[in-house]
Protein backbone atom coordinates (compact mmCIF):
# COMPACT_ATOMS: atom_id res chain seq x y z
CA UNK A 1 0.00 0.00 0.00
CA UNK A 2 1.30 3.52 -0.53
CA UNK A 3 2.57 5.53 2.02
CA UNK A 4 -0.26 8.22 1.86
CA UNK A 5 -3.26 5.82 1.65
CA UNK A 6 -1.30 4.07 4.89
CA UNK A 7 -1.12 7.60 6.67
CA UNK A 8 -4.77 8.11 5.35
CA UNK A 9 -6.17 5.11 7.11
CA UNK A 10 -4.19 5.13 10.30
CA UNK A 11 -5.58 9.23 10.59
CA UNK A 12 -8.98 7.93 10.04
CA UNK A 13 -8.50 5.61 12.53
CA UNK A 14 -7.68 8.12 15.57
CA UNK A 15 -11.20 10.49 14.38
CA UNK A 16 -14.39 11.01 15.46
CA UNK A 17 -16.77 10.57 12.74
CA UNK A 18 -17.83 14.11 12.26
CA UNK A 19 -13.92 14.56 11.97
CA UNK A 20 -13.60 12.15 8.89
CA UNK A 21 -16.54 13.62 7.39
CA UNK A 22 -14.77 16.95 7.63
CA UNK A 23 -11.54 15.69 6.19
CA UNK A 24 -13.32 13.63 3.50
CA UNK A 25 -15.07 16.54 1.86
CA UNK A 26 -11.97 18.95 2.51
CA UNK A 27 -10.22 16.13 0.91
CA UNK A 28 -11.89 16.18 -2.10
CA UNK A 29 -12.33 20.14 -2.38
CA UNK A 30 -8.25 20.36 -2.14
CA UNK A 31 -8.11 17.65 -4.98
CA UNK A 32 -10.43 19.94 -6.91
CA UNK A 33 -9.18 22.80 -6.59
CA UNK A 34 -6.32 23.84 -3.77
CA UNK A 35 -5.84 27.53 -4.40
CA UNK A 36 -9.56 27.66 -3.10
CA UNK A 37 -9.77 25.75 -0.27
CA UNK A 38 -6.49 24.69 0.89
CA UNK A 39 -5.48 27.93 2.77
CA UNK A 40 -8.70 28.14 4.98
CA UNK A 41 -8.87 24.02 5.85
CA UNK A 42 -5.13 24.03 7.03
CA UNK A 43 -5.78 27.12 9.13
CA UNK A 44 -9.09 26.27 10.85
CA UNK A 45 -7.59 22.34 11.25
CA UNK A 46 -7.18 23.26 15.05
CA UNK A 47 -10.45 23.74 15.56
CA UNK A 48 -12.12 21.13 12.89
CA UNK A 49 -9.99 18.50 15.38
CA UNK A 50 -11.09 19.64 18.43
CA UNK A 51 -11.39 16.45 19.95
CA UNK A 52 -8.19 14.62 18.67
CA UNK A 53 -5.80 16.94 17.75
CA UNK A 54 -3.49 16.30 20.51
CA UNK A 55 -3.52 12.93 20.34
CA UNK A 56 -0.41 10.97 19.98
CA UNK A 57 0.82 9.23 16.87
CA UNK A 58 2.87 6.70 15.68
CA UNK A 59 3.80 4.74 12.50
CA UNK A 60 5.78 1.48 11.57
CA UNK A 61 8.80 2.53 9.54
CA UNK A 62 8.60 1.18 6.49
CA UNK A 63 11.46 1.99 4.31
CA UNK A 64 9.27 3.12 1.39
CA UNK A 65 7.82 5.79 3.77
CA UNK A 66 9.51 9.52 3.16
CA UNK A 67 8.76 10.47 6.72
CA UNK A 68 9.26 8.82 9.90
CA UNK A 69 6.04 9.33 11.85
CA UNK A 70 6.85 8.80 15.74
CA UNK A 71 4.67 10.56 18.46
CA UNK A 72 3.10 12.89 16.29
CA UNK A 73 0.06 14.83 17.06
CA UNK A 74 -3.19 14.21 14.89
CA UNK A 75 -2.84 17.92 14.13
CA UNK A 76 0.26 17.58 12.42
CA UNK A 77 0.14 14.68 10.95
CA UNK A 78 -3.10 15.74 9.36
CA UNK A 79 -1.82 18.81 8.16
CA UNK A 80 1.32 16.47 6.61
CA UNK A 81 -1.22 14.21 4.79
CA UNK A 82 -3.52 17.76 3.45
CA UNK A 83 0.12 19.14 1.85
CA UNK A 84 0.48 15.57 0.38
CA UNK A 85 -2.60 16.14 -1.59
CA UNK A 86 -1.47 19.44 -3.16
CA UNK A 87 -0.50 18.90 -6.89
CA UNK A 88 0.66 21.61 -9.59
CA UNK A 89 3.35 22.85 -12.02
CA UNK A 90 6.42 23.37 -9.90
CA UNK A 91 6.09 27.33 -10.27
CA UNK A 92 2.55 27.71 -8.77
CA UNK A 93 3.42 24.82 -6.71
CA UNK A 94 6.31 26.89 -4.87
CA UNK A 95 4.61 30.03 -4.63
CA UNK A 96 1.75 28.60 -2.99
CA UNK A 97 3.58 26.97 -0.43
CA UNK A 98 6.20 29.72 0.36
CA UNK A 99 3.30 31.29 1.19
CA UNK A 100 1.67 28.89 3.52
CA UNK A 101 5.34 29.35 5.31
CA UNK A 102 5.50 32.90 5.41
CA UNK A 103 1.92 33.33 7.10
CA UNK A 104 2.52 30.29 9.49
CA UNK A 105 1.87 30.42 12.79
CA UNK A 106 3.73 27.64 15.00
CA UNK A 107 2.28 24.32 14.88
CA UNK A 108 1.74 25.15 10.89
CA UNK A 109 5.34 25.50 10.60
CA UNK A 110 5.62 22.36 12.23
CA UNK A 111 3.71 20.67 9.95
CA UNK A 112 5.39 22.69 6.71
CA UNK A 113 8.79 22.00 7.95
CA UNK A 114 7.65 17.70 8.36
CA UNK A 115 6.38 18.17 5.22
CA UNK A 116 9.97 19.02 3.48
CA UNK A 117 10.22 15.30 2.22
CA UNK A 118 6.94 14.80 0.73
CA UNK A 119 7.26 18.24 -0.97
CA UNK A 120 7.02 18.09 -4.88
CA UNK A 121 10.04 19.27 -6.77
CA UNK A 122 12.42 18.26 -3.85
CA UNK A 123 15.73 20.25 -4.85
CA UNK A 124 13.81 23.66 -4.59
CA UNK A 125 13.15 23.10 -0.99
CA UNK A 126 16.67 23.05 0.07
CA UNK A 127 16.74 26.62 1.04
CA UNK A 128 13.48 26.88 2.81
CA UNK A 129 15.26 23.66 4.67
CA UNK A 130 18.30 25.70 5.52
CA UNK A 131 16.06 28.86 6.21
CA UNK A 132 13.89 26.67 9.31
CA UNK A 133 17.38 25.44 10.59
CA UNK A 134 17.59 29.29 11.29
CA UNK A 135 14.76 29.18 13.48
CA UNK A 136 14.59 29.99 16.98
CA UNK A 137 11.36 27.86 18.03
CA UNK A 138 11.90 24.95 19.13
CA UNK A 139 9.12 23.09 17.17
CA UNK A 140 10.31 24.01 14.16
CA UNK A 141 14.08 23.22 14.79
CA UNK A 142 12.45 19.87 15.93
CA UNK A 143 10.39 19.07 12.72
CA UNK A 144 13.55 19.42 10.23
CA UNK A 145 16.32 17.83 13.29
CA UNK A 146 14.61 15.20 14.29
CA UNK A 147 12.70 12.19 12.69
CA UNK A 148 12.69 13.98 8.98
CA UNK A 149 14.38 12.15 5.86
CA UNK A 150 14.93 15.51 3.99
CA UNK A 151 17.71 16.71 5.37
CA UNK A 152 20.29 13.60 5.05
CA UNK A 153 19.10 13.12 2.05
CA UNK A 154 19.46 16.67 0.19
CA UNK A 155 21.49 19.06 2.23
CA UNK A 156 24.75 20.15 1.01
CA UNK A 157 27.70 18.85 3.73
CA UNK A 158 28.01 22.86 5.19
CA UNK A 159 24.57 22.59 5.90
CA UNK A 160 24.42 19.36 7.00
CA UNK A 161 27.25 20.11 9.56
CA UNK A 162 25.39 23.35 10.45
CA UNK A 163 22.44 21.44 11.41
CA UNK A 164 24.01 18.85 13.34
CA UNK A 165 26.42 21.22 15.29
CA UNK A 166 23.06 23.75 16.09
CA UNK A 167 21.05 20.44 16.99
CA UNK A 168 23.76 20.17 19.51
CA UNK A 169 23.54 23.97 20.74
CA UNK A 170 19.84 23.39 20.67
CA UNK A 171 19.49 20.20 23.21
CA UNK A 172 17.98 18.23 20.13
CA UNK A 173 17.96 14.52 21.05
CA UNK A 174 20.46 13.77 18.44
CA UNK A 175 19.82 10.13 17.82
CA UNK A 176 17.07 11.23 16.17
CA UNK A 177 18.83 12.60 14.12
CA UNK A 178 17.86 10.67 10.56
CA UNK A 179 21.25 9.93 8.57
CA UNK A 180 23.69 10.73 11.30
CA UNK A 181 25.98 7.85 10.56
CA UNK A 182 25.95 8.20 7.00
CA UNK A 183 26.45 11.79 6.74
CA UNK A 184 29.57 12.05 9.13
CA UNK A 185 32.46 13.52 7.85
CA UNK A 186 35.95 14.97 8.33
CA UNK A 187 34.70 19.22 8.71
CA UNK A 188 31.59 17.99 10.58
CA UNK A 189 34.44 16.01 12.96
CA UNK A 190 36.95 18.85 13.30
CA UNK A 191 33.98 21.57 14.08
CA UNK A 192 33.05 19.04 16.97
CA UNK A 193 36.63 19.04 18.18
CA UNK A 194 36.44 22.48 18.29
CA UNK A 195 33.47 22.64 20.30
CA UNK A 196 34.99 19.67 22.80
CA UNK A 197 37.58 22.15 23.38
CA UNK A 198 35.49 25.48 24.32
CA UNK A 199 33.26 23.02 26.40
CA UNK A 200 36.20 21.86 28.23
CA UNK A 201 37.64 25.09 28.69
CA UNK A 202 34.21 26.51 30.09
CA UNK A 203 33.79 23.37 32.22
CA UNK A 204 30.36 22.55 31.14
CA UNK A 205 29.03 19.19 30.63
CA UNK A 206 30.74 17.36 26.95
CA UNK A 207 27.15 15.57 25.45
CA UNK A 208 28.63 11.70 24.68
CA UNK A 209 27.14 11.72 20.99
CA UNK A 210 30.04 14.30 20.24
CA UNK A 211 32.65 11.86 21.02
CA UNK A 212 30.53 9.34 19.16
CA UNK A 213 30.85 11.26 16.17
CA UNK A 214 33.98 12.65 16.33
CA UNK A 215 35.72 9.39 17.55
CA UNK A 216 37.85 8.62 14.44
CA UNK A 217 38.80 11.95 14.05
CA UNK A 218 40.72 13.01 17.94
CA UNK A 219 43.46 14.56 18.41
CA UNK A 220 45.70 14.08 21.64
CA UNK A 221 44.13 17.32 23.21
CA UNK A 222 40.85 15.41 22.71
CA UNK A 223 41.57 12.17 23.82
CA UNK A 224 43.01 13.68 27.08
CA UNK A 225 40.01 15.52 27.46
CA UNK A 226 37.93 12.30 26.87
CA UNK A 227 39.97 10.30 29.33
CA UNK A 228 38.43 12.71 32.24
CA UNK A 229 34.96 12.40 31.08
CA UNK A 230 32.57 10.60 33.26
CA UNK A 231 29.53 10.22 31.13
CA UNK A 232 31.02 8.28 27.95
CA UNK A 233 30.78 4.58 28.02
CA UNK A 234 34.01 2.51 29.18
CA UNK A 235 33.49 0.76 25.23
CA UNK A 236 33.96 3.85 23.79
CA UNK A 237 36.86 5.16 25.42
CA UNK A 238 38.49 1.69 24.75
CA UNK A 239 37.72 1.75 21.07
CA UNK A 240 39.13 5.23 20.58
CA UNK A 241 42.30 4.67 22.58
CA UNK A 242 43.13 1.76 20.40
CA UNK B 1 -0.94 50.96 24.39
CA UNK B 2 1.04 53.29 26.28
CA UNK B 3 1.35 56.89 26.78
CA UNK B 4 2.99 60.25 27.29
CA UNK B 5 5.29 59.95 30.54
CA UNK B 6 4.23 62.55 33.06
CA UNK B 7 5.46 61.89 36.26
CA UNK B 8 3.79 63.13 38.76
CA UNK B 9 5.38 62.52 42.70
CA UNK B 10 1.61 63.37 44.03
CA UNK B 11 0.04 60.60 42.00
CA UNK B 12 2.18 57.86 43.05
CA UNK B 13 0.32 56.66 46.04
CA UNK B 14 1.87 55.71 49.65
CA UNK B 15 4.05 52.79 49.56
CA UNK B 16 2.44 49.58 50.84
CA UNK B 17 4.49 46.52 50.88
CA UNK B 18 4.01 43.83 48.62
CA UNK B 19 2.83 40.70 49.92
CA UNK B 20 1.77 37.54 47.69
CA UNK B 21 1.29 35.48 50.59
CA UNK B 22 -2.50 36.46 50.11
CA UNK B 23 -3.25 35.20 47.20
CA UNK B 24 -0.96 32.36 47.38
CA UNK B 25 -2.58 29.30 44.74
CA UNK B 26 -4.84 31.95 42.96
CA UNK B 27 -4.50 32.10 39.62
CA UNK B 28 -4.28 34.92 37.10
CA UNK B 29 -4.86 36.05 33.25
CA UNK B 30 -3.04 39.07 32.42
CA UNK B 31 -5.46 40.22 28.96
CA UNK B 32 -3.31 42.81 27.73
CA UNK B 33 0.55 42.83 28.08
CA UNK B 34 3.00 43.38 25.71
CA UNK B 35 5.63 40.63 25.83
CA UNK B 36 7.78 41.64 22.67
CA UNK B 37 8.87 44.72 24.75
CA UNK B 38 9.39 42.79 27.69
CA UNK B 39 12.52 40.54 29.00
CA UNK B 40 12.86 37.36 30.67
CA UNK B 41 12.72 38.74 33.81
CA UNK B 42 9.51 39.24 33.22
CA UNK B 43 8.17 36.05 32.37
CA UNK B 44 9.62 34.54 34.86
CA UNK B 45 7.95 36.91 37.65
CA UNK B 46 4.41 36.54 35.88
CA UNK B 47 4.84 32.71 36.21
CA UNK B 48 5.99 33.09 39.75
CA UNK B 49 3.13 34.75 40.46
CA UNK B 50 0.62 32.68 39.32
CA UNK B 51 0.27 34.30 35.65
CA UNK B 52 -1.36 31.07 33.48
CA UNK B 53 -2.02 32.99 30.31
CA UNK B 54 -1.98 36.27 29.35
CA UNK B 55 -2.85 37.99 26.09
CA UNK B 56 -1.05 39.96 23.66
CA UNK B 57 -2.95 42.56 21.68
CA UNK B 58 -1.30 44.00 18.78
CA UNK B 59 -0.02 47.40 18.92
CA UNK B 60 1.78 50.70 17.92
CA UNK B 61 5.35 49.04 18.28
CA UNK B 62 7.11 52.54 19.60
CA UNK B 63 7.62 54.55 16.15
CA UNK B 64 5.11 54.33 13.16
CA UNK B 65 6.19 51.34 10.63
CA UNK B 66 6.62 52.13 7.14
CA UNK B 67 6.22 48.87 5.50
CA UNK B 68 3.85 46.33 5.31
CA UNK B 69 6.15 44.04 5.62
CA UNK B 70 7.02 45.19 9.00
CA UNK B 71 3.29 44.54 9.81
CA UNK B 72 3.79 41.16 8.57
CA UNK B 73 6.47 40.10 10.70
CA UNK B 74 5.47 41.80 13.87
CA UNK B 75 2.16 39.67 13.38
CA UNK B 76 4.23 36.70 12.88
CA UNK B 77 6.10 37.06 15.93
CA UNK B 78 3.36 37.79 17.82
CA UNK B 79 2.12 33.64 16.77
CA UNK B 80 5.36 32.34 16.30
CA UNK B 81 8.61 33.73 18.47
CA UNK B 82 6.99 35.31 21.06
CA UNK B 83 4.54 32.49 21.45
CA UNK B 84 7.06 29.94 21.82
CA UNK B 85 9.06 32.04 24.41
CA UNK B 86 6.21 32.35 26.76
CA UNK B 87 5.63 28.87 26.52
CA UNK B 88 9.45 28.15 27.98
CA UNK B 89 8.38 29.95 30.82
CA UNK B 90 5.31 27.97 31.61
CA UNK B 91 2.97 30.83 30.14
CA UNK B 92 0.28 30.20 27.70
CA UNK B 93 0.43 33.36 25.12
CA UNK B 94 -2.36 34.19 22.80
CA UNK B 95 -3.07 37.36 21.21
CA UNK B 96 -5.30 39.68 19.43
CA UNK B 97 -4.20 41.06 15.56
CA UNK B 98 -5.31 44.50 14.72
CA UNK B 99 -4.26 47.41 13.01
CA UNK B 100 -4.06 50.41 15.62
CA UNK B 101 -5.45 53.59 15.73
CA UNK B 102 -2.43 55.51 15.81
CA UNK B 103 -1.49 53.26 12.43
CA UNK B 104 -4.63 53.72 10.86
CA UNK B 105 -3.97 57.31 9.59
CA UNK B 106 -1.21 56.33 7.59
CA UNK B 107 -4.08 55.43 5.24
CA UNK B 108 -2.00 53.96 2.33
CA UNK B 109 -0.82 51.07 4.63
CA UNK B 110 -3.54 51.01 6.14
CA UNK B 111 -4.74 49.67 3.41
CA UNK B 112 -2.28 47.48 2.94
CA UNK B 113 -2.51 46.22 6.51
CA UNK B 114 -6.51 45.46 6.11
CA UNK B 115 -5.35 43.16 3.27
CA UNK B 116 -3.14 41.31 5.42
CA UNK B 117 -5.70 40.87 8.59
CA UNK B 118 -7.32 37.41 7.37
CA UNK B 119 -4.59 35.95 7.03
CA UNK B 120 -4.04 35.94 10.50
CA UNK B 121 -7.23 36.32 12.03
CA UNK B 122 -8.18 32.53 11.45
CA UNK B 123 -4.57 31.29 13.47
CA UNK B 124 -3.15 29.61 16.28
CA UNK B 125 -3.33 31.27 19.52
CA UNK B 126 -5.23 34.13 18.14
CA UNK B 127 -8.24 35.02 20.07
CA UNK B 128 -10.00 38.01 18.09
CA UNK B 129 -9.06 41.29 17.00
CA UNK B 130 -7.02 43.91 18.76
CA UNK B 131 -6.34 46.49 19.85
CA UNK B 132 -8.22 48.80 17.80
CA UNK B 133 -10.48 51.86 17.97
CA UNK B 134 -9.94 55.45 18.66
CA UNK B 135 -6.55 57.38 19.32
CA UNK B 136 -7.02 61.14 17.89
CA UNK B 137 -10.73 60.63 16.87
CA UNK B 138 -9.62 60.88 12.76
CA UNK B 139 -11.38 60.13 10.28
CA UNK B 140 -9.33 57.91 9.29
CA UNK B 141 -9.33 55.83 13.11
CA UNK B 142 -13.17 55.80 12.19
CA UNK B 143 -12.72 54.05 8.62
CA UNK B 144 -10.34 50.95 9.75
CA UNK B 145 -12.25 51.20 12.91
CA UNK B 146 -14.75 50.46 11.23
CA UNK B 147 -13.96 48.13 8.87
CA UNK B 148 -12.03 45.65 11.93
CA UNK B 149 -15.65 45.55 13.64
CA UNK B 150 -16.71 43.97 10.12
CA UNK B 151 -14.36 41.45 9.83
CA UNK B 152 -14.77 40.45 13.44
CA UNK B 153 -18.20 40.27 12.91
CA UNK B 154 -17.45 37.68 9.41
CA UNK B 155 -15.06 35.72 11.77
CA UNK B 156 -17.29 35.55 14.91
CA UNK B 157 -14.26 36.97 17.01
CA UNK B 158 -14.20 39.29 20.29
CA UNK B 159 -12.76 42.52 20.23
CA UNK B 160 -10.40 44.50 21.99
CA UNK B 161 -11.49 48.47 22.38
CA UNK B 162 -8.34 51.08 23.25
CA UNK B 163 -9.99 54.23 24.26
CA UNK B 164 -8.08 57.54 23.85
CA UNK B 165 -6.46 59.41 26.31
CA UNK B 166 -7.76 62.44 25.41
CA UNK B 167 -11.27 63.04 25.47
CA UNK B 168 -11.90 59.72 26.57
CA UNK B 169 -15.49 59.71 27.98
CA UNK B 170 -16.69 61.16 24.57
CA UNK B 171 -14.20 58.58 22.62
CA UNK B 172 -15.12 55.69 25.05
CA UNK B 173 -19.11 56.37 23.99
CA UNK B 174 -18.22 56.67 20.14
CA UNK B 175 -16.75 53.53 20.34
CA UNK B 176 -19.58 51.59 21.34
CA UNK B 177 -22.31 53.26 19.22
CA UNK B 178 -19.86 51.93 16.19
CA UNK B 179 -19.91 48.64 17.85
CA UNK B 180 -23.36 48.49 18.49
CA UNK B 181 -24.37 50.29 14.61
CA UNK B 182 -22.04 47.52 13.42
CA UNK B 183 -24.48 44.71 15.15
CA UNK B 184 -21.74 43.61 17.21
CA UNK B 185 -22.83 41.82 20.37
CA UNK B 186 -21.69 44.04 23.27
CA UNK B 187 -21.03 40.54 25.37
CA UNK B 188 -18.09 40.30 22.50
CA UNK B 189 -16.31 43.48 22.97
CA UNK B 190 -14.19 44.52 25.58
CA UNK B 191 -13.76 47.92 25.76
CA UNK B 192 -10.27 48.64 27.62
CA UNK B 193 -8.43 51.62 29.57
CA UNK B 194 -11.55 52.36 31.49
CA UNK B 195 -11.73 55.11 34.09
CA UNK B 196 -13.99 56.33 36.72
CA UNK B 197 -15.66 58.68 34.18
CA UNK B 198 -16.58 55.57 31.86
CA UNK B 199 -17.43 52.15 33.63
CA UNK B 200 -21.15 52.91 34.29
CA UNK B 201 -22.08 53.18 30.86
CA UNK B 202 -19.81 50.17 29.43
CA UNK B 203 -21.42 48.07 31.89
CA UNK B 204 -24.74 49.58 31.51
CA UNK B 205 -25.26 48.89 27.78
CA UNK B 206 -23.62 45.35 28.39
CA UNK B 207 -19.94 45.91 27.44
CA UNK B 208 -17.01 44.17 28.88
CA UNK B 209 -15.27 46.64 30.54
CA UNK B 210 -11.20 46.26 31.41
CA UNK B 211 -8.90 48.53 33.19
CA UNK B 212 -5.19 49.25 33.05
CA UNK B 213 -3.16 49.57 36.41
CA UNK B 214 -0.54 51.64 34.67
CA UNK B 215 1.59 53.45 36.84
CA UNK B 216 1.28 57.79 36.94
CA UNK B 217 -0.93 57.76 33.24
CA UNK B 218 -3.44 55.41 33.98
CA UNK B 219 -5.48 53.51 36.86
CA UNK B 220 -3.80 52.74 39.94
CA UNK B 221 -4.97 49.77 41.66
CA UNK B 222 -6.21 51.39 44.92
CA UNK B 223 -8.76 53.27 42.48
CA UNK B 224 -9.39 50.02 40.84
CA UNK B 225 -9.99 48.39 44.21
CA UNK B 226 -13.25 51.06 45.02
CA UNK B 227 -14.62 50.17 41.86
CA UNK B 228 -14.58 46.99 42.21
CA UNK B 229 -15.98 47.75 45.46
CA UNK B 230 -19.29 49.80 43.98
CA UNK B 231 -19.62 48.23 40.65
CA UNK B 232 -19.29 44.53 42.11
CA UNK B 233 -17.17 41.77 39.69
CA UNK B 234 -19.46 41.26 36.74
CA UNK B 235 -17.98 41.95 33.45
CA UNK B 236 -14.66 43.74 34.69
CA UNK B 237 -11.28 42.96 34.72
CA UNK B 238 -7.82 44.40 35.07
CA UNK B 239 -4.93 44.20 32.79
CA UNK B 240 -1.52 45.52 32.93
CA UNK B 241 -0.76 46.99 29.25
CA UNK B 242 2.90 46.64 30.45
CA UNK B 243 4.94 47.70 27.42
CA UNK B 244 8.04 49.48 26.26
CA UNK B 245 6.93 52.50 29.01
CA UNK B 246 7.55 52.76 32.67
CA UNK B 247 5.07 50.15 33.19
CA UNK B 248 4.37 46.77 35.91
CA UNK B 249 4.03 43.45 34.36
CA UNK B 250 2.71 42.41 37.75
CA UNK B 251 -0.23 45.00 37.77
CA UNK B 252 -2.54 42.02 37.95
CA UNK B 253 -1.71 40.14 40.98
CA UNK B 254 -0.36 43.17 42.48
CA UNK B 255 -4.04 44.67 41.80
CA UNK B 256 -5.68 40.48 43.29
CA UNK B 257 -3.41 40.66 46.39
CA UNK B 258 -4.55 44.64 47.41
CA UNK B 259 -8.19 43.66 46.77
CA UNK B 260 -7.86 40.78 49.15
CA UNK B 261 -5.95 42.99 51.62
CA UNK B 262 -8.83 45.39 51.04
CA UNK B 263 -11.62 42.83 52.21
CA UNK B 264 -13.10 41.89 48.90
CA UNK B 265 -13.86 38.15 48.16
CA UNK B 266 -11.36 36.15 46.69
CA UNK B 267 -14.02 34.84 44.84
CA UNK B 268 -14.46 38.09 43.54
CA UNK B 269 -10.98 39.00 42.63
CA UNK B 270 -10.47 36.01 40.73
CA UNK B 271 -13.28 37.05 38.63
CA UNK B 272 -11.94 40.33 37.61
CA UNK B 273 -8.32 39.00 37.33
CA UNK B 274 -8.81 35.09 35.86
CA UNK B 275 -12.56 34.33 34.75
CA UNK B 276 -13.65 37.22 33.35
CA UNK B 277 -11.35 37.40 31.06
CA UNK B 278 -11.51 33.76 29.92
CA UNK B 279 -14.85 34.76 29.43
CA UNK B 280 -15.15 37.56 27.47
CA UNK B 281 -11.99 36.12 24.84
CA UNK B 282 -13.77 33.00 24.52
CA UNK B 283 -10.19 31.05 25.41
CA UNK B 284 -12.32 27.69 25.81
CA UNK B 285 -13.04 27.51 22.20
CA UNK B 286 -9.10 27.54 22.00
CA UNK B 287 -7.88 25.68 24.74
CA UNK B 288 -9.45 23.54 27.59
CA UNK B 289 -9.19 25.32 30.51
CA UNK B 290 -9.22 22.38 33.06
CA UNK B 291 -5.61 22.11 31.77
CA UNK B 292 -4.89 25.47 31.89
CA UNK B 293 -3.20 25.09 35.80
CA UNK B 294 -1.33 22.03 34.48
CA UNK B 295 2.20 23.22 33.67
CA UNK B 296 4.65 20.61 31.97
CA UNK B 297 7.90 21.60 33.77
CA UNK B 298 10.91 19.58 33.61
CA UNK B 299 13.08 19.89 36.46
CA UNK B 300 15.23 22.07 35.00
CA UNK B 301 18.53 20.16 36.20
CA UNK B 302 16.67 17.59 35.09
CA UNK B 303 19.45 15.71 32.57
CA UNK B 304 18.84 14.04 29.31
CA UNK B 305 21.67 12.67 27.50
CA UNK B 306 23.81 15.10 28.79
CA UNK B 307 21.74 17.63 27.69
CA UNK B 308 19.44 20.14 30.19
CA UNK B 309 15.48 19.49 29.15
CA UNK B 310 13.83 22.68 28.37
CA UNK B 311 11.23 21.37 25.60
CA UNK B 312 8.32 23.75 26.79
CA UNK B 313 9.94 23.37 30.52
CA UNK B 314 11.14 26.30 32.41
CA UNK B 315 14.53 28.23 31.40
CA UNK B 316 17.25 27.93 33.81
CA UNK B 317 16.98 30.93 36.42
CA UNK B 318 20.45 33.14 37.30
CA UNK B 319 21.14 33.77 40.67
CA UNK B 320 20.42 37.34 41.05
CA UNK B 321 22.29 37.71 43.86
CA UNK B 322 25.93 36.75 42.54
CA UNK B 323 28.19 38.80 40.72
CA UNK B 324 29.30 35.58 39.29
CA UNK B 325 27.98 34.49 35.76
CA UNK B 326 28.42 31.08 34.61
Amino acid sequence: MEWKEQVRRTLFQQLSPEERDYLEKSEKEIIKNYSNSFVRIFSSLGRKLSSSKDKLVSMDQLDDNPLIIDNWSILRLTRVWLLSLIQDQQEPYFTFIEKLFNYADMQELEALYSSLNIFEFPKIWIERCKEGIRSNIGLVQEAIMEQNKFPATYLSEEAWNQMVLKSFFTGKDIKKIYGLDKRNNIALQNSIVDYIYERDSAKREIHPMLWELAKDNLPDRAVEILSQQSNVSPQLVEEIKK
Amino acid sequence: MCTELNRDLASMGRPMPLDFEVIKGMKFVDPHIHMVSRTTDDYQALFDAGVLLLIEPAFWVGQPRTGIDSFKDYYSSLIGWERFRASQFGIRHFCTIGLNSREANNEPLAEQVMELLPHFIYKEGVLGIGEIGFDDQTAAEEKYYRAQLELAKEAGLPVQVHTPHRDKTRGTTRSMDIALEHGLDPQSVIIDHNSEETVKEVLDRGFYAAFTIYPFTKMGNERMTEIVKKYGPDRIMVNSAADWGISDPLAVPKTAALMVQMGIAKEDVQKVTYSNALEAFQVSNHLDLSTLDQTFFADPNDKYEGNTILRGGQQPRINKDSIIIS
